[in-house]
């Protein structure tokens, strides 16, 4: 069986060289690469999957057209998130409902419906209390429950201190824990 | 028992502590059943964020990419200095008529002052100025005239330029249709 190296980060390196010189084929590596954290992120932001696609497409747009301004000093994971925030955001700004998680299907064909209806109920009530938070702590939670970024790349991605990233972590969690207090118990 | 760590005990629990702190919070938490209740509270809270399902995939990751690619521009977005060197180069006309202006109304006053400077110096009699007036206006006229031809050099020195560059940005994108 053939094995095919994982890409490392001096290939990236390279992708975003010839990407800043015009070549689309690497600026497709990156795109391939990155977009299903990009795709998380939004998703968790704005909680409705049609607008997450759009977005994602849209922040990969974006992050082409600014590519000649991305600083190699940090990391290129953490200023695509930085641009796929900025877009959900703005997004949500265009005051499209989220969408309705109980229109999704439950996907564990083989689970009692009792489990996966509580499963499904659990999960909106999540994805609720998240979307509850202001934009500003909500990507902090996300940035660091879903895609374990380091205080570091967070600010780095945010452009805040390390001590804000701290604030709005601990702010975001106490509310998420009040809001789902009610249906979980150790919380 | 005092001296609670809750403050610290999200950056405990995101391993994100480090010497003195991370020893100060780790000798706490042996001492101290509330603030362990309260960390078990933040990894069961991750636990429960963590385990909420993904987006569930709606384009292929190819179809995707390809979506992307055939929505980019044709070249990425200039760099920083090159933006500022674009937006000097579009100001640069204004700020050749701005100094035109501003020699125009400085030459202005310095012709109505050397007018005026006869009279006002003993007041002789009208028409019979003791100042060398004529002298000095030449001398502005010379000036004003040199100074516009040199501005008005640089004003079709810039037009020539902008008319080249989209000559070639015409003739590029013909050839790019083509």
């Amino acid at each position: 069986m053939a094995v095919v190296d994982a890409p490392t980060q001096s290939d990236e390196q390279e992708w975003i060289a010839c990407a800043q010189q015009g070549d689309r084929q690497a600026f497709g590596e990156l795109v391939g690469r990155h977009r299903p954290g990009v795709i998380r992120v939004v998703y968790r932001m704005c909680g409705d999957p049609q607008l997450a696609e759009e977005a994602a497409q849209e922040a990969f747009i974006r992050a082409w057209q600014n590519l000649r301004r991305y600083n190699p000093r940090f990391a290129f994971r953490s200023w695509v998130y930085r641009i796929a925030l900025n877009v959900a955001v703005d997004a949500l700004r265009r005051e499209r409902p989220a969408a309705d998680l109980a229109a999704e299907p439950l996907v564990a064909g083989a689970e009692n419906p009792e489990a996966a209806l509580e499963r499904k109920e659990r999960a909106e009530q999540v994805r609720r209390a998240v979307l509850d938070l202001p934009p500003a702590s909500r990507a902090v939670l996300i940035l660091r429950e879903y895609e374990a970024l380091t205080y570091q790349e967070i600010a780095e991605a945010l452009d805040i201190p390390i001590g804000t990233v701290m604030s709005r972590l601990n702010y975001a969690r106490g509310q998420v824990r009040r809001a789902l207090s009610r249906y979980r118990e150790g919380l | 028992m005092s001296g609670h760590v809750r403050d610290w005990l999200g950056a405990y629990h995101d391993g994100e502590l480090r010497g003195d702190r991370l020893r100060r919070v780790e000798a706490h938490l042996r001492a101290c059943a509330a603030c362990r209740a309260e960390l078990e509270a933040l990894e069961s809270l991750s636990a429960l964020l963590q385990a909420n399902p993904a987006m569930p995939a709606r384009t292929a990751p190819e179809r995707f990419v390809a979506q992307v690619q055939l929505r980019l521009s044709a070249r990425p977005g200039p760099s920083d200095g090159a933006r500022l060197m674009r937006a000097a180069w579009a100001g640069l006309p204004l700020a050749l008529l701005g100094m035109w202006a501003f020699f125009q109304s400085v030459l202005l006053v310095s012709g109505l002052a050397l007018l005026a400077l006869p009279w006002a110096d003993g007041a002789p009699g009208i028409g019979t100025p003791a100042w060398p007036v004529g002298g000095g206006l030449v001398e502005l006229f010379v000036l004003e005239v040199g100074l516009t031809v040199v501005l008005a050099g640089l004003l079709w020195g810039w037009l020539a330029g902008w008319w080249a560059a989209r000559r070639t940005s015409v003739n590029s994108s013909g050839a790019g249709a083509g």
